[in-house]
């Protein structure tokens, strides 16, 4: 073997191992969910269950209408992360290779909105979407999202790589505004958009506290919320906890990892052909 | 004829019912926190009520109570809050300052009334100018009780269960295995918030001193019995080192088996018992620190409570009222293993029947006190707590822990009462 | 009839064509309010005091609110704790999810798996690892003593230490928002064309001048990007602050998100909340605008 993939092997041990030391936490959520909440107790920890039950589980279906509340999930999180990729991509695009007047200025104040944190918001906010009547729908969870001041600043960040000469050449071939956006940005910023698309899906399928205010009836409950409710106030029952969370994050992580590409690349395509 | 008539009677009759039913229709919302006993009971004493009144619709929802509050809080800010809360001890009161809850109307209960059917201690919290804000569901008990494992206490030699505070001490030192600079088995655990302050004020009852002034205007803590309470707490880490503070729950440290003895209110045997049958455990009463009697002073706890400005306020108050009655509290108490608020439930067989450990908290009560107006419950302890823990890690003197605890809390009453 | 083309050619000089406002408008609506609003109206709170929390603006007291916080020793104690933990994560982020961001583009087999691995912790949910570290983190069971103790070093207690607790935060949520860097740093470096690279290396650059005459300068958006969202995003932790520590012990994790969430949830003080989350806004706003000046001035070179 010479130097070179000496390294290569080198570098994948390194990354690897990096790899087992972040996912192990979660791993090991995933095994303790198929312990007794004695066998997660136990010292020393045991890592595979020496006893196998399926108990958390039935648990938990037994009170939560758990399809109902991935629907929920569901619904609210690709809805949310197709107009954030529109806001974002749109914003990012207007806030880097357009010049008007106060720019810069809006462009701070777009980012103010993430120097608060949500706490604080939290009241006045709500009051806010109550007169819009957000309050108890999926709207409620949706509207008040529709732009990402994070996504619009990362999108903003990934047009700056993209060289002037392709805006300007499709302007002299007659291109509108619109189109050049579409047909020319859109593709090109495919990266970015697939990072995006898991962040936004992922922090919506995760958001907990605005929910749990927005929405008062059970039914209506998304994921995090109706999990939430499983704590107990006086002890952790590690085993709904453990769980719980498996089940919140396995199906949509492989879900994502499966359609992801192919959602990523058709909505390049369609910016293509339009 | 009169078949005739008597079919028009029928028929108006049939439909003065229905009208009559239909216009009285009437929902309520009602929020709880999330806990599944909690749950099962209020679900059992909803139907039992709309059972009783037909025309009665109670929606509740549960919210866990990390969250509980900006729940509560965002549905107040636009009036969309439920008819009925059930509510934490520690924020009715600042709850009712603000001017969110109604009182118990004296039609319902007068003052009188309610001192006569409940223990001061249960309902203490509650009060504020002479007027009561909430009806009770449970007593709380965070100083009184302490939750023993017996196979653990038997490995060391420890045969029969303290009954002197120096005994308590003699068994937690047995029962301590220290690692390094840590100790990876408590013999006596005392933590997790709440617990600490009130071992705190009962061992300043217990010995002869007094927190507050006369009035109740502001607390004094800079006593020499104060001083000797705080430092048997801090004791406990310093001198004896039988226990170290933990960031995880009292009864997480329980049932991984790392402590032999915990603090903690009767209330957490229904959660041991049910998720961890396996342990052997005992409950017995906390001896007093000095000769005195075991004096203590005790927070209100769960009690449910009516908004301001919610239509049917009749009938939000006469279903807390029926909840909260003997038969009703029996039930819920058997359901969720806490305390009687509820003089006559005093020693019920019943109850001592489900759960055999209320024993200790029946012999302890008449011991109890309330807490006294505390203004904020949550601002309350959090001071106490800093204080405690900045003195039992060696950070600051015993002194100065009294003179902040002092010096705090009446800058926060002195801010409550408007001065 | 004659002002009027006047004034529409000052707007178009003014960079508004058609897409510019239809877009502007489509993004600043809901920013306005739902967002804006909601922070002009804490503003606005913490400069009163109320009579009730539902009725927060019932008498003007000028800078009372702040002068209060000032003499509060908890706040001084937040806003030390709100530095220093950004000072913790940031470099710690930065320094892993740079060169793990680096390797991932070098290699090709596994890039896919490797990734989704280094941005797992991201998709969990905040309140349930943070159950799940203060398990890892118990001094006695916690699989990090354990470890610690193989590695021949002191075992802790981690989170009931004051010494040690914000730093057992930071590691924490460092493990949980690295995958977001790495991804964002990837993204960047495949979006920069390899015929850049390609025409360096007929020019007879090595590796090292390759990054740094071609990767560093044009990651700079993306640097710039990373580091100013890392930091806002550590400066607003809450909820594993909230969960594994309650801002204990002593007051050793309490940050301004927490203290605001403390007045204004706990004590129910609005007006002191919002006083102290402008100052957190002040704090954020000044040092986001410090780094986009200071990686403007790093673009001129």
């Amino acid at each position: 073997m010479n130097t070179r993939s000496l390294k290569l092997v080198a570098l994948y041990i390194v990354l690897t191992a990096g790899a087992v030391i972040m996912v192990f936490p979660i791993i090991w959520t995933l095994v303790s969910s198929f312990k007794t909440p004695a066998e997660i107790m136990r010292i020393p920890p045991t890592f595979l269950p020496q006893q196998f039950t399926l108990r958390n589980f039935e648990q938990l279906f037994e009170t939560l209408p758990f399809g109902r509340y991935y629907v929920n999930s569901l619904i609210v999180a690709i809805t949310t992360t197709l107009l954030v990729l529109f806001t974002s991509s749109l914003g990012g695009y207007l806030f880097d290779k357009y010049n008007f007047l106060g720019k810069n200025l809006f462009f701070i104040l777009i980012l103010a909105n993430l120097m608060v944190p949500f706490e604080v918001l939290l009241v006045p906010l709500f009051r806010i979407s109550h007169s819009f009547g957000l309050v108890g729908n999926y709207g409620g969870l949706i509207i008040p999202f529709l732009v990402s001041p994070f996504g619009l600043y990362l999108m903003k960040q990934f047009c700056h790589e993209v060289p002037n000469d392709l805006i300007e050449a499709a302007r002299i071939d007659g291109s509108s505004e619109f189109g050049t956006f579409f047909r020319i940005m859109l593709p090109l910023m495919k990266p970015a958009l697939s990072a995006l698309s898991i962040f936004t899906f992922m922090g919506n399928w995760n958001s907990y506290l605005w929910p749990l205010v927005v929405i008062n009836s059970t039914l209506m409950r998304t994921l995090p919320v109706g999990l939430a409710a499983m704590q107990s106030d006086f002890g952790t029952r590690y085993g709904l906890i453990m769980a719980g969370s498996t089940l919140s994050i396995w199906p949509v992580v492989l879900l994502f990892l499966v359609i992801q590409r192919q959602f990523i690349e058709s909505l390049a395509l369609t910016g293509l052909k339009g | 004829m009169r078949k005739l008539l008597g079919l028009f009677m029928v028929i108006s009759l049939l439909l003065a019912g229905s009208i009559g039913a239909y216009a009285e229709q009437i929902t309520l919302h009602m929020w709880g926190h999330s806990n599944a006993f909690f749950e099962q009971a209020n679900r059992d004493i909803i139907a039992a009520y709309e059972a009783l009144n037909p025309n009665v619709k109670i929606i509740y929802e549960t919210f866990p109570y990390d969250t509980f509050l900006q729940k509560s809080l965002t549905s107040f800010s636009v009036g969309e809050q439920p008819d009925i809360l059930e509510m934490s001890g520690r924020l009715i009161m600042s709850y009712a300052k603000n001017g969110l809850v109604e009182p118990v109307p004296a039609e319902l209960m007068t003052t009188e009334e309610m001192e006569e059917a409940f223990f001061e201690g249960a309902i203490g919290g509650y009060k504020h100018n002479g007027v009561y804000y909430a009806m009770p569901r449970e007593s709380n008990f965070e100083y009184g009780g302490i939750l023993a494992n017996m196979e653990i206490l038997r490995s060391v030699g420890v045969e029969t269960l303290p009954t002197t505070w120096d005994e308590l001490i003699e068994a937690a030192k047995k029962a301590t295995i220290k690692r390094g600079n840590l100790i990876s088995r408590h013999g006596f655990y005392l933590g997790g918030g709440d617990a600490t302050v009130y071992y705190l004020l009962a061992f300043i009852l217990q010995n002869g001193g007094e927190y507050w002034n006369e009035d109740q205007t502001a607390v004094n803590f800079t006593t020499p019995e104060a001083k000797k309470a705080l430092q048997e707490i801090v004791n406990l880490t310093a001198a004896h080192q039988v226990m170290a503070r933990e960031t995880t729950a009292p009864t997480d440290i329980f049932v991984q088996q790392r402590a032999a003895m915990v603090a903690i209110g009767s209330w957490a045997i229904s959660f041991v018992k049910s998720e961890y049958p396996e342990l052997e455990i005992a409950y017995f009463p906390t001896p007093s620190v000095t000769d005195a009697d075991p004096n203590y002073a005790s927070q209100s706890g769960w009690g449910l409570v009516v908004s301001k400005d919610t239509p049917h306020q009749d009938v939000a108050w006469d279903f807390v009222k029926f909840a909260t009655s003997t038969e009703q509290a029996r039930h819920f108490l058997k359901t969720t293993m806490n305390i009687p608020p509820n003089k006559a439930l005093m020693s019920d067989p019943e109850l001592l029947e489900v759960n055999p450990y209320l024993e200790v908290p029946f012999k302890m009560m008449p011991y109890g006190r309330p807490l006294g107006d505390l203004r904020n419950a949550q601002q309350f302890v959090r001071i106490i707590m800093d204080a405690v823990d900045a003195a039992a890690l060696g950070q600051i003197s015993i002194d100065q822990a009294l003179q902040n605890i002092e010096a705090e809390i009446n800058q926060m009453i002195a801010e409550a009462d408007g001065r | 009839m004659y002002r009027m083309p006047t004034l529409k050619r000052r707007i178009k000089s003014w960079g508004f064509t058609p897409f510019v406002a239809i877009s502007l408008v489509i993004l600043l609506m809901p920013l306005f309010v739902f967002s804006f609003w909601p922070i002009v109206e804490g503003f606005i709170l913490s400069f009163f005091r109320g009579s009730s929390v539902l009725r927060p603006v019932d008498e003007f007291v000028k800078l009372r609110n702040y002068k209060d916080m000032l003499s509060d020793r908890i706040f001084r104690t937040a806003i030390v704790n709100t530095f220093k933990f950004s000072l913790m994560v940031l470099p710690m982020n930065i320094l892993l999810s740079l060169p793990i961001a680096l390797g991932l583009n070098t290699i090709t087999r596994f890039r896919e798996a490797l990734r989704s691995a280094y941005f797992l912790p991201a998709v969990t949910s905040v309140v349930a690892v943070s159950i799940v570290w203060i398990y890892l983190y118990n001094p006695h069971v916690g699989l990090i003593n354990t470890v610690v103790e193989v590695l021949g070093l002191m075992p802790q207690a981690w989170l009931s230490d004051p010494k040690w607790a914000l730093f057992s935060i930071a590691v924490m949520w460092v493990w949980r928002d690295l995958g977001y860097n790495v991804v964002v740093f990837l993204a960047g470096l495949q979006g920069i064309p390899t015929y850049f690279y390609e025409a360096a290396r007929i020019d007879g650059a090595n590796g090292f001048q390759l990054f740094r005459y071609i990767t560093v300068p044009l990651l700079r958006p993306v640097m710039q990007f990373v580091v100013i969202m890392t930091a806002i995003s550590s400066f607003k932790v809450f909820d594993p602050i909230q969960v594994m520590t309650s801002g204990g012990p002593m007051r050793a994790t309490t940050n301004l998100v927490f203290y605001v969430y403390e007045h204004a949830f706990e004590y129910l003080k609005m007006n002191q909340a919002a006083a102290a989350s402008v100052v957190l806004f002040g704090i954020i706003l000044l040092i986001t605008l410090l780094q986009l000046f200071h990686f403007r001035t790093q673009w001129e070179y």
